[in-house]
């Protein structure tokens, strides 16, 4: 069995900041880390490893800093992890990433699942996995958890707002693993020594996957049209002083913004 | 070369009207429909065409009223042994026919459960955008061009989404984004039956629809007190309760507190397997604040952090901080609270 998990490096919300003046994110402090969402599709890809001696590749599109979220995810006992980079591949739109991520997956080839992350942290849509699964012509659980794969096919339940469906569709298939739905790995001390050390991350860029810059552009749909400040959330305040006063002026706050009787 | 230059302006052009795509839930028309109708009604209007539902499902003919009195000019009905349950690729290929066919300009899904498994699917069969999530939707009448703005970042970036080019445009309606127009039943439209070819055989089906409804009180709480490591001990969670009981909140605890053992599993706030939550006030004692946290109380319209290391990450996303003791702040706070009530 082989699995694929494309993952994402993302901004950690905790960091970014937005000018209020500008309207735009300011990133000049912001962290960048693995999607917290695609934990849990490696989760279950490595369960299966485990379980089922399934071959596990991570692959990721993205500048070459997110070399570092494969590093991790070999560090978490991946077999195999791949970069797709290139100036073409900067600022797509979704449409555009899923024919550059596909190239990448005939390539590697002979799957017999994806699994991905549900919505990307910060700015995700959740259109990744049922466009992958559409392009690649392919049948799609998303929100899935409880996964058996058995007999050529995979059963696991869609998560709906009052319960759940359970699903089943023929391999290969496209799964993106509801949040919660197991436990979520880290890295190991061992592993990550090897992961830098001793493992290397293949990266692939246009002439590798066979593309042409045109073949982005035609696939490429939408464009933002602009930005603005959201809803106020600036840098908390911070309150000092002896406890009771410190309390004293937190009580008064709390009344005044009508947040307790 | 005149051919290339024309092709994608004649495309254009010859896609009309505007689709509301219905959500069918326990054989009603779920609300979500008539919000969408409601929106495609004034942006058919913006644009001088028609404002069209789509009704698919098995038996729902007597539910196409009230999408005409809802705002529709015409109601498709499509009904088919194969549409009686939503399945993903059979409902993205009934409606990729029928968009095939009829070309409309803009399709609007609800940013639901359904919306969001079917929507994008059907956007990349049909080679389009989505503008995902909209809570605003607005036209430019001289392009022809739909801009749905969108929250990223937890609300604090607003982001507005063109598809300038391909058609149909697609967009996600965030729930409660748009007021629905109030039946009235003097509307007119019209009703037209599409025959559904036959469907090709999909490959995922479904098995059974289980129902749960384990609704901890957490999870509707307005305020939340919640405790971390920082808390030191079971016992410490009874100071906890105290705060609680005054403020008339329930407690939480992060994933540190409850691997301790200090708490039981119903007591988990956090995004990793935890109870995600949105309270008016969230209260955060002892807390670091790791990722998982955040992503479970993120939606806390007001963040406290009480934490005695000045570095710890709630600080960044609370609105609220005191660097402090924990096991001092918290009676002084029980105390305060107790002063001005009486």
């Amino acid at each position: 069995m082989k699995v694929i998990v494309p993952i994402k490096q993302v901004y950690d919300p905790r960091t970014v900041r937005v000018s209020r003046s500008r309207g735009i994110l300011d990133i000049r402090e912001a962290e960048l880390m693995m999607n917290p969402g695609d934990r849990y599709a490696l989760a279950e890809a490595l369960r299966l490893k485990d379980e089922q001696g399934a071959r596990v590749v991570a692959i990721s599109m993205g500048p070459p800093e997110a070399e570092d979220i494969l590093r991790e995810a070999l560090a978490m006992d991946v077999d195999e992890a791949i970069l797709l980079s290139d100036e073409a591949f900067s600022g797509v739109d979704v449409s555009a990433a899923v024919v550059i991520v596909a190239k990448a997956i005939d390539k590697i080839g002979d799957y017999d699942l994806i699994l991905t992350g549900c919505k990307a942290s910060g700015d995700g849509s959740g259109q990744f996995a049922p466009r992958l699964a559409q392009h690649l012509d392919l049948p799609q659980i998303t929100r899935a958890s409880h996964l058996m794969v058995e007999g050529g096919k995979v059963k696991a339940r869609h998560k709906l707002p009052d319960g759940y469906a359970v699903l089943e569709a023929s391999l290969p298939a496209v799964l993106s693993i509801a949040e919660g739905a197991n436990e979520p790995r880290y890295p190991s001390l061992p592993g990550s020594i090897a992961a830098y050390d001793e493992r290397t991350v293949a990266i692939w860029g246009l002439e590798h996957l066979e593309l042409t810059p045109d073949e982005i552009t035609e696939n490429t749909c939408t464009e933002v049209r602009g930005t603005l400040a959201g809803l106020e959330r600036e840098l908390g305040r911070v309150i000092k002083g002896e406890p009771s006063e410190a309390a004293k002026e937190l009580t008064q706050e709390l009344k005044g913004g009508g947040l307790m009787r | 070369m005149w051919d290339e230059l024309l092709t994608p302006l004649d495309e254009v052009a010859e896609h009309m009207h505007v689709w509301a795509v219905a959500e069918v839930e326990d054989e009603s028309v779920a609300s979500i429909s008539y919000q969408l109708i409601g929106a495609a009604r004034d942006l058919a209007d913006l644009l001088g065409v028609k404002a069209e539902a789509v009704l698919m499902g098995k038996d729902v003919e007597g539910l196409a009223q009230e999408l005409i009195w809802r705002g529709a000019d015409t109601v498709y009905l499509l009904e088919e042994d194969a549409l009686s349950q939503y399945r993903t690729e059979t409902y993205a290929q009934v409606l990729a026919n029928l968009a095939d066919d009829r070309k409309p300009e803009i399709l609007l899904f609800g940013a639901t459960d359904k919306g969001e498994d079917l929507a994008p699917r059907l956007a990349q069969q049909l080679g389009t955008g989505l503008l995902p999530d909209c809570t605003k939707l607005e036209v430019d009448q001289a392009e022809r061009i739909l801009l749905g703005t969108r929250p990223t970042y937890d609300g604090g970036l607003m982001e507005t989404n063109a598809c300038p080019e391909k058609r149909p445009q697609i967009a996600t309606v965030r729930p409660g984004a748009v007021e629905p127009y109030p039946p009235s039943e003097s509307r007119r439209g019209d009703l037209e039956k599409i025959s559904v070819e036959s469907v090709e055989e999909v490959t995922a089906k479904v098995l059974e629809v289980v129902k749960e409804v384990p609704e901890p009180a957490l999870r509707h709480a307005k305020i939340v007190v919640a405790g971390g490591r920082g808390v030191g001990s079971a016992d410490g969670f009874k100071l906890l309760q105290k705060l609680a009981d005054e403020l008339g909140a329930a407690v939480g605890a992060s994933r540190g507190a409850f691997d301790e053992g200090w708490v039981g599993r119903e007591y988990w706030v956090g995004g990793a397997g935890g109870i995600t939550i949105g309270p008016d006030l969230y209260i955060a004692c002892g807390i670091s604040g790791a990722i998982q946290h955040f992503l479970g109380i993120k939606d806390s319209k007001f963040i406290v952090a009480i934490n005695k290391d000045p570095r710890a990450p709630i600080f960044e996303f609370a609105d609220v901080g005191i660097v402090g003791d924990l096991h001092e702040l918290v009676p002084a706070l029980v105390d305060e609270l107790r002063k001005t009530r009486s």
